[in-house]
């Protein structure tokens, strides 16, 4: 174990942060969800640190399921933002404010 | 030391893309930087032994769901869509970005101070249990084991042997009680993660001795490999040898190839298991080289810690043979392989993964109402003649009001109904 568990979980803190940044400051929806699955990535990666740490290999399943989950979630996601393009012609969340069809 | 400069490099080239994907304005920049920054984290799982996830990392995370992106994007022409100033009247969000900003930079401080003072990498890792086993070749019956005052074997015959169970770290008194009555004690130091077999042996009249010594049940190296411990309880303190069946010498009834050289009584050889069929003999070393027992493939296998006690059986007729007891257990995956993740998904987490199925079916079947339109019913195309109408009464028709006042007019089709479709 040369790289100490703690930078680990220092990177994923960082990207996690950047992605959180993201969500709060891009406009465009798809912007945001690519940045929902970046904190994602950040989450998995400080999973399977702790999971080799200590020795266990829950942690490394529980990344296999949150990657399942993601994948499902982008499919439904950009299905969603489709369907709000179409009516609005948009996927500026500043515009999507209203919850009218 | 490499491995430090390649985490440095990847988790700074991660950073960086992620920090690229926040600002480029085009989506499509964006999405690629967001690849480069999942390729990075896949090569920082291949550094935390999890070599499986960092191949799903790549095809599903990398390569499935950015496509899926991209081909959004593209097909919405998003590109730049939402990065554009919106402009004076538009900006009741714009006090939005410092908020935005502090906030995150307050949640990146508050975790690192938390990780940091943690202290994470000071923790002891747990260490496992060590486990123990029995196994009886005893011809005095069937015999009770108790390990302290745990029962582990219950009224267990001849040739017959539990599987592994774990107990606490600890010293503790075996005790063999044979039906017939008397027992058995010895000391057994159990030491975390190790894992130790319990062999009763003995002959018929006498009590039980009791033997203990070490299984390894560590990850093998490579799939397909296997260990081999060999215990000779043979009372009558017969020392033996292991031979390759194929390499008998007829000329002067040797054998070339030797695996083991004179096993005496209580003690053990570990081999690997070889490649190809196992086709062994075991013979009396003192004693003109007699055959005793022989083994084939079938009994060994790959992927596991295999278990050959030499032990003597008393048949019915009063007779005594070598019994070779093969007793196999599948060593430990190594950690993060695919062998142990499939492991794993196949008994402890078998209910989640069924779960997981349905959700993904749940999300097809959403993503299809979501995205469907509405199908209208196609109109059937009315088809005229074209000859019969002027330009002028198309151009009147478009404009809305009279293009010529004085020029002779066709009538048109009065109704579209009784138009007859071109032959």
């Amino acid at each position: 174990m040369v790289v100490q568990t703690e930078s680990f979980v220092m990177l994923s803190i960082v990207l996690f942060v950047l992605g959180a940044m993201g969500v709060l400051l891009r406009r465009n929806a798809i912007m945001v969800f690519m940045s929902i699955e970046l904190m994602l990535n950040a989450a998995n990666l400080a999973l399977v640190a702790f999971a080799r740490y200590w020795g266990n290999e829950t942690g490394q399943l529980f990344v296999f399921f949150v990657i399942t989950v993601a994948a499902a979630e982008v499919a439904v996601g950009l299905a969603l933002i489709v369907a709000i393009f179409r009516s609005k012609r948009s996927i500026n969340i500043d515009e999507l404010h209203e919850m009218k069809g | 030391m490499t491995e430090v400069w390649l985490f440095i490099i990847a988790g700074a080239l991660a950073v960086a893309a992620a920090v690229m994907m926040l600002l480029s304005e085009n989506a499509v920049h964006s999405a690629l930087f967001l690849i480069v920054t999942m390729v990075c984290i896949a090569l920082l799982f291949l550094m935390l032994d999890s070599p499986f996830l960092a191949m799903i990392q790549i095809t599903v995370y990398a390569g499935a769901i950015m496509v899926l992106f991209l081909f959004v994007i593209m097909l919405l022409g998003a590109e730049k869509l939402g990065t554009a100033d919106p402009g004076p009247e538009k900006s009741r969000f714009r006090w939005f970005t410092p908020v935005a900003l502090s906030l995150a930079l307050a949640l990146l401080f508050s975790i690192g101070l938390v990780t940091i003072q943690g202290n994470i990498d000071a923790q002891e890792p747990p260490v496992a249990d060590p486990t123990v086993r029995v196994v009886n070749v005893s011809n005095s019956g069937p015999v009770d084991v108790y390990v302290g005052s745990l029962l582990l074997a219950d009224d267990l015959a001849f040739g017959q042997s539990t599987s592994f169970a774990s107990v606490p770290v600890g010293e503790y008194t075996v005790s063999v009680r044979p039906a017939s009555g008397g027992e058995t004690t010895a000391v057994f130091d159990a030491v975390a993660a190790e894992s130790t077999n319990i062999v009763a042996h003995g002959p018929a009249d006498e009590a039980p001795g009791i033997a203990l010594f070490l299984q390894d049940m560590r990850p093998l190296a490579n799939e397909g490999d296997g260990r081999i411990t060999i215990f000779n309880a043979k009372a009558d303190s017969t020392n033996v040898a292991v031979v390759e069946t194929d390499t008998y010498n007829t000329a002067d009834g040797s054998y070339s190839f030797v695996r083991v050289q004179n096993l005496a009584f209580g003690f053990t050889s570990i081999l690997e298991l070889p490649n190809g069929d196992v086709s062994w003999r075991f013979l009396n070393d003192g004693d003109g080289e007699q055959i005793i027992a022989e083994l084939f493939d079938e009994e060994l296998r790959r992927d596991s810690s295999n278990l050959i006690v030499l032990a003597d059986e008393v048949l019915p007729a009063g007779t005594v043979r070598t019994l070779p007891l093969v007793v196999t257990a599948p060593t430990a995956a190594q950690f993060g392989s695919p062998r142990a993740i499939g492991y794993s998904l196949f008994t402890e987490f078998l209910l989640p993964f069924q779960v997981l199925g349905l959700l993904l079916l749940a999300a097809m079947v959403g993503v299809i109402v979501l995205t469907q339109r509405e199908i209208k019913p196609v109109k059937k195309i009315q088809q005229r003649r074209k000859v019969s109408r002027p330009l002028t009464s198309v151009i009147t028709a478009q404009v809305g009001q009279e293009v010529t006042e004085d020029a002779p007019r066709l009538n048109a089709p009065a109704t579209a109904g009784e138009a007859e479709p071109v032959k």
